[in-house]
C-alpha cells in the first residue's frame, strides 16, 4: 500500500514536471510531446487505480488519436516562440490567489483526509475484455507493428529524418 | 491506498499551468496545446470517483467518454481554424487575428 501511494505520488509530481515543461518550452513540437508524456502518465494513474478499461480509453482515444493529430499539427506548422514565455504578473498573482482558495476548500469542505483504495470489482474488466476482445487487441498489436515497419522503410528509402 | 487530496492538487495544479499557457499562449497551435491540458486536469479530478465505488465507477466512465467527445470536437474545430489562419494569414500566430466574430 505504501508502495502504490509513494508511486502514485512519484507519477503526479513527474506529471507536474511535464506540464510546466510544456508551459515553458519554445518550440511547439516539443510542447505536444510533453502533453503526450503528462496525459500518458496521468492515464497510468487510472491503471494504478485498477480502472483499466478507462486506462485504455485514454490511451487509445486521446493519446493515440487527439494528443497525435495535435503533435502531427505542431510538427507540420512549426512555429518557435522567438522569445521565452513572459507572464504578466497582473494575470499571475490572481491566478495564486485562486489556487489556493480551492486548495483550502478542497482540503477543509469537500474531500478532507479521504484516502481511497481501488474498487477490487473494477480489476476484472481488463480481465474481461482482453478475454472478449482478444482479436480486436491482436489486430491492434499488428496495425502498430506494420505501421512501424512502413515507417521504418519509408525513412531509409527516402532519407528523411 | 491514494490519497483523494494529492490527485486533486496535482488536477488544479495541471489546470492552473494550462490557464497560463493559454494565457501566454502567442499562436493557434500552443492554444490547442493548453485546451489539451486543461482536459488532463478534467481526467484528473475524475479519478477520485472510480475509487469511491463501483457505481460511481460507471460514473466516472460516462463523464471520461463526454469528456473525450468533447476534446475530440474541440480539437477538429481548432485544428480547422489552424488550416484556415494559415491559409488565410500564412501563420498561426495570433497576431494576425485583428478582430474576433464575423464580417458582416
Amino acid at each position: 500500500m505504501e508502495f502504490i501511494l509513494s508511486l502514485t505520488i512519484a507519477i503526479e509530481l513527474i506529471a507536474i514536471g511535464f506540464a510546466l515543461a510544456t508551459l515553458f518550452t519554445k518550440d511547439n513540437l516539443y510542447a505536444a510531446i510533453y502533453l503526450a508524456i503528462t496525459t500518458t502518465l496521468i492515464a497510468s494513474l487510472y491503471a494504478i487505480a485498477n480502472a483499466h478499461f478507462i486506462f485504455l480509453l485514454l490511451m487509445l482515444i486521446y493519446v493515440g488519436a487527439v494528443i497525435i493529430i495535435t503533435i502531427v499539427l505542431a510538427a507540420t506548422y512549426r512555429y518557435v516562440e522567438p522569445r521565452s514565455v513572459k507572464v504578466s504578473y497582473s494575470w499571475l498573482i490572481p491566478s495564486i490567489i485562486i489556487t489556493a482558495l480551492t486548495l483550502a476548500l478542497f482540503t477543509v469542505g469537500v474531500t478532507g483526509n479521504v484516502w481511497l483504495s481501488p474498487v477490487k470489482e473494477f480489476t476484472k474488466v481488463l480481465t474481461d475484455f482482453l478475454n472478449t476482445n482478444i482479436f480486436t487487441v491482436s489486430m491492434l498489436v499488428l496495425l502498430i507493428v506494420v505501421l512501424g515497419i512502413a515507417m521504418v522503410k519509408l525513412y531509409r528509402e527516402t532519407g528523411i529524418r | 491506498m491514494i490519497h483523494a487530496i494529492s490527485l486533486e492538487v496535482t488536477a488544479i495544479t495541471i489546470l492552473l499551468i494550462g490557464y497560463v499557457t493559454a494565457v501566454s499562449a502567442r499562436d493557434l497551435i500552443r492554444l490547442l496545446i493548453a485546451l489539451e491540458l486543461m482536459f488532463n486536469a478534467v481526467f484528473l479530478s475524475v479519478l477520485p470517483l472510480t475509487l469511491i465505488s463501483t457505481e460511481l465507477a460507471v460514473v466516472g466512465l460516462g463523464i471520461i467518454i463526454i469528456s473525450i467527445f468533447t476534446s475530440c470536437s474541440e480539437c477538429l474545430i481548432l485544428a480547422c481554424s489552424i488550416i484556415l489562419q494559415d491559409r488565410y494569414a500564412k501563420s498561426t500566430s495570433i497576431d494576425y487575428i485583428t478582430a474576433g466574430g464575423e464580417r458582416l
